[in-house]
């Protein structure tokens, strides 16, 4: 040990030093939120709750059942149960997402051809029951509704409309080109 | 042998192959919309082209046949493009709603679409059909087809019937049948798996899942002995649909509807699911343990006072290898009796009995390829294609690829259309028919010629000596110039197979059809694989080997069924034979008059409700277990899905309740079980070849009194009791009828649609009548499957084995 060390460690330089940085922070603005009583807006494009798309023309869901999100989500925890409706067209009776599950990829929301799921900017729904996360269809356009409503649509159109041929899928492959009932044009 | 070059693969093939054939057989891909395995090229849809160098044209590989020397290309830039363009042009019109399509993800052309490029085609039609709504089982949504005529081209090549066609022109062309009717065909389902889009689908899975919500197990059919592999779809633990893939099991992929709709009699309304006691006449569910309790401690009863020959029971031809060889075990040791059979004996058992009786084997199981490749193939008054409808469609296959079928059948059934000449006799007497043709063998001096034995041909000789072709021609209305025709094409055939089923609910064949068959093809030199009589259900084969019969001196079912006060208690396995057996009323006598029935049963069954104690048992899919069909060949079953309620597997039940007898079987799970059957002697017998005179008389003729006879038996879209559990069949029929003739519908004023009185000398039934073509004159058919109308009160069973049609008269106005 040399000298330099011992006279550093006597006169305790390091906290010295260390206290120094926490006294000047007492005179610059905070930088921390107080959570519960501020809340932070979510940036566009946010992977929050879940909620399915609400047809404004029909008032149901837009998704028809087509359950290209159950098939890319790499968790599993999406569910779509249809059934053949009294006029032999197809209904969506059930739309489940086991929140718990669910890593927020969204590449349901990707894959689904309608624009017909979405991931809200709403992040606040810790709960004490699995049961109050595990979303029915009814829950899911409740949540629409309450989170997204009118700015849905135009969340879909400024962050899941590709602008930029570099994101378009290259020329020639194939893919499924879906009318989207209301809103996201293109 | 022919070689030739694909993709520089030096290949060899044989004559008759086409270049598609030739890499599929080395697995080169070639894409392919329009082709099938099982039919003729047809090259409509363009997309299997290939490059032959040499031709300036692209060529169509599955209608090019492989020559010597061809340099074949199947993947160049010519080709993507040509394929590419072919399939934008069938995207004209195929609306695209995969979303909503259930064929999305095993789609044919989506898969291609994705392959070589064009998602949406640069040219637009829309076609405006309708989908088709109103016919049962099969969806057809004309939008999605792409014109392959795959549907059309199995329908007719393949099944025989020809229900479907296209009809129409250009962007109007569309699958139908005649005059847009409504489908009224077979309901085998086989388009549904040819179409390769999603323009044929099944009814019943429409809008249900998609294919990748889906888990495929293979399992074997539970309805007729065949014994087909069918692959069902599971989602969350319940079974979706049912397809044939391609090549799989005995079938090759070939499915008839029973075997695709009727798997949900599984979900059948009437299935048990807890245990049943009868106490003061009503049926109250009760626990496990208190049932099991309950029938160890009545039998027990019994066994002290009458002794234990006062039990009997009667096994399934529809539960596994492991629940008959369970229930043989636990009569023959924890109960300690003999009595013990299925209903192989109103049907099976006379086809063993009859063939002991003269090739000297104990079992003869059939080969379901055996009809193709024989020069003449004889069906002897068998609706073969309804009973055994895979079995069925290699005597179509046989005439296709040049047998001559020469069917005798008083029906027009699909057989008979199919015929290279069809004989039709009078119902009943193909006995007669086969001894005739017995005595113009003789006649003619066949047996001279070939090496074969003289035990008994004196005999034969003697009793066939008065059915020459004019006697003939006159008890069986069949023409004697058709007869000797008949005769003298079978008996000179290069090689020939005889085939005709025997079952408990046909009652037209009896042991003496047997013997005559079995006589016939010994005098022409040929042993029993010339004789192809399959087993009836799933397991029939199987619970005959398993000992489910009497060994000794026990009581077969004529002595427990049909001798009311002969056993004093009855345990009833996975059987109903109120409604598939014959003479109802009489078993029904007796069944009422035992101290304990124990029916054991998947559904609550027509003598379930008879029953002081009712087990649930675990259906088809609901345990593991092995089927044996009728070529003796065991197929594991596997559990697919969680048992219905409280209900465990037959041989759980059984196993549970000797241990409750004070008599542990010691086989404790499956395995140990399954190596017991496995170490069981195989019944092998060597041939002795002795004719078997066979003596044909009508029991009950038609008379002034009764003057038409009742033909009772199966009909293509039903199998015994178990098929109306089903709702996708029951939606096909689900309301019992009689076929009558027009002549006879015009004698005895009935109407078709309306309701006639039969009424035999033992009961009447109140019944729809169909007035068909199919039927002749003097003869009614009644298939046995619907309960509610008690049929087989009419019928009587003879404990000889004879075949016995039932003599009736009609009441049109009762």
């Amino acid at each position: 040990m040399t000298l330099k060390d011992v006279i550093r460690k006597v006169f305790l330089v390091e906290i010295v030093k260390g206290m120094a940085l926490t006294f000047s922070r007492l005179f610059t603005r905070p930088v921390t939120r107080r959570y519960p009583k501020e809340k932070r807006p979510a940036e566009p494009g946010f992977r929050g709750l879940h909620a399915l798309v609400r047809n404004p023309a029909t008032g149901d869901a837009k998704c028809v059942g087509c359950g290209l999100c159950a098939a890319v989500c790499p968790s599993r925890c999406i569910n779509v149960y249809t059934s053949e409706g009294p006029e032999h067209q197809k209904v969506v009776d059930g739309y489940e997402i086991e929140v718990l599950r669910c890593v927020f990829c969204a590449l349901c929301v990707e894959a689904c051809p309608y624009g017909a799921i979405a991931l809200t900017p709403h992040y606040e729904y810790a709960d004490y029951s699995r049961e109050a996360l595990f979303m029915t269809k009814e829950r899911l356009l409740d949540n629409w509704d309450r989170y997204m409503g009118e700015e849905g649509l135009r969340y879909f159109d400024s962050f899941w409309n590709p602008k930029e041929a570099h994101f378009k899928p290259p020329r020639g492959q194939a893919m499924f080109k879906g009318r989207i009932i209301g809103g996201f044009s293109g | 042998m022919i070689e030739l070059t694909i993709n520089g693969r030096k290949l060899q093939a044989r004559k008759g192959m086409t270049i598609l054939d030739v890499a599929r057989e080395n697995n080169i891909y070639i894409p392919h919309l329009c082709w099938d395995r099982r039919l003729k090229p047809y090259g409509g849809c363009r997309l299997c082209l290939v490059e032959v160098e040499g031709q300036r044209k692209l060529m169509a590989s599955c209608s090019s046949p492989a020559e010597n020397g061809m340099v074949v290309h199947t993947d160049t830039p010519a080709l993507r493009k040509a394929r590419k363009t072919v399939l934008e042009l069938l995207l004209v019109h195929h609306p695209l709603d995969c979303p909503i399509c259930d064929k999305a993800g095993e789609c044919s052309l989506q898969d291609l679409a994705y392959k070589y490029g064009p998602s949406q085609s640069r040219f637009y039609g829309e076609r405006k059909h309708d989908p088709e709504a109103t016919s049962p089982l099969i969806d057809r949504n004309p939008n999605r087809c792409i014109l392959c005529g795959r549907c059309v081209r199995v329908c007719w090549e393949h099944q025989g019937v020809g229900a479907i066609n296209l009809i129409g022109r250009g962007f109007k062309t569309k699958v139908s049948p005649a005059f847009e009717e409504t489908l009224d065909c077979e309901f085998c389902g086989q388009c549904i798996d040819a179409c390769p889009v999603g323009a044929l689908g099944a009814k019943p899975y429409k809008y249900r899942a998609r294919a990748w919500f889906l888990e495929s197990r293979d399992s074997i059919c539970p309805y007729c002995a065949v014994g087909c592999t069918l692959t069902l779809d599971v989602r969350e633990g319940r079974i979706l649909r049912v397809r044939g893939v391609d090549g799989k099991g005995v079938n090759r992929g070939d499915l008839c509807g029973k075997g695709r709709f009727g798997f949900d009699f599984i979900y059948g309304d009437s299935r048990l699911t807890s245990p049943l006691i009868r106490t003061d006449g009503e049926l109250k569910e009760v626990s496990w343990e208190e049932a099991l309790h309950y029938v160890a401690g009545r039998l027990k009863a019994i066994k002290e006072e009458h002794g234990p020959d006062a039990i009997g029971a009667i096994g399934s031809p529809r539960t596994t290898l492991e629940d008959n060889y369970m229930l043989a075990r636990f009569m023959r040791e924890a109960v300690g009796t003999d009595n013990l059979d299925t209903s192989a004996r109103l049907g099976y058992a006379w086809v063993l009995k009859g063939v002991e009786e003269t090739y000297g084997i104990r079992l003869n199981p059939v080969r379901l390829d055996s009809p193709v490749g024989k020069d003449a193939v004889l069906v002897i008054e068998s609706d073969i294609t309804s009973t055994h409808p895979i079995f069925g469609l290699k005597f179509l296959e046989a005439k296709l690829n040049g047998s001559r079928l020469l069917v005798v059948e008083p029906r027009k059934t699909k057989l008979a259309r199919h015929a290279s000449a069809w004989l039709r006799i009078r119902p009943g007497t193909s006995t007669a028919f086969l001894n005739g043709l017995v005595r113009y063998a003789l006649a003619g001096g066949v047996h001279l010629k070939k090496e074969i034995t003289t035990e008994g041909l004196e005999e034969l000789q003697e009793s066939v000596k008065d059915y020459t072709p004019q006697r003939v021609s006159e008890m069986t209305g069949i023409a004697e110039d058709d007869f000797t025709e008949a005769a003298r094409e079978f008996i000179t055939a290069e090689s020939r197979l005889l085939a005709m089923t025997v079952s408990a609910a046909e009652n037209q064949k009896g042991i003496e059809t047997v013997r005559a068959a079995a006589n016939l093809l010994m005098l022409l030199g040929e042993g029993p694989e010339a004789l192809q009589i399959p087993a009836d259900y799933s397991n029939t084969y199987g619970a005959w080997l398993m000992g489910v019969r009497p060994l000794g001196k026990g009581r077969d079912l004529y002595g427990m069924l049909y001798s009311p006060g002969a056993v004093r208690a009855l345990y009833v396995m996975g059987e109903d034979p109120l409604v598939t057996m014959p003479d109802a009323d009489r078993i029904e006598e007796a069944l009422k008059g035992l101290d304990l029935l124990i029916v054991q049963d998947i559904r609550m069954s027509e003598t379930a409700k008879l029953a002081d104690v009712i087990l649930p048992a675990a259906s088809w899919a609901e345990k593991e277990g092995t089927f044996m069909n009728a070529e003796g060949l065991p197929q594991p079953v596997p559990k697919v899905v969680a048992a219905t309620g409280d209900s465990i597997a037959d041989w759980m039940i059984l196993r549970n309740l000797a241990r409750l007898m004070g008599h542990d079987l010691g086989s404790m799970d499956l395995e140990t079980l399954q190596d017991e059957i496995s170490g069981l002697p195989p019944e092998t017998g060597t041939q002795r070849w002795r004719f078997a005179p066979s003596d044909w008389r009508l029991k009950e003729g038609p008379d002034a009194e009764y003057p038409v006879v009742l033909v009772t038996g199966n009909i293509m879209q039903h199998s015994g009791a178990l098929s109306v559990m089903s709702k996708s069949l029951s939606h096909v029929l689900s309301d019992a009828f009689v076929q009558i003739s027009p002549e006879d519908a015009a004698k005895f004023g009935v109407e078709d649609g309306g309701f006639i009185r039969i009424v035999s000398r033992r009961d009447s039934v109140f019944i729809k009548a169909r007035v068909s073509d199919e039927i002749p004159e003097g003869m009614l058919f009644v298939p046995v499957h619907f309960a509610h109308a008690r049929v087989n009160a009419l019928t009587f069973a003879s404990p000889d084995g004879t075949a016995h049609l039932t003599a009736v008269r009609l009441e049109p106005k009762a």
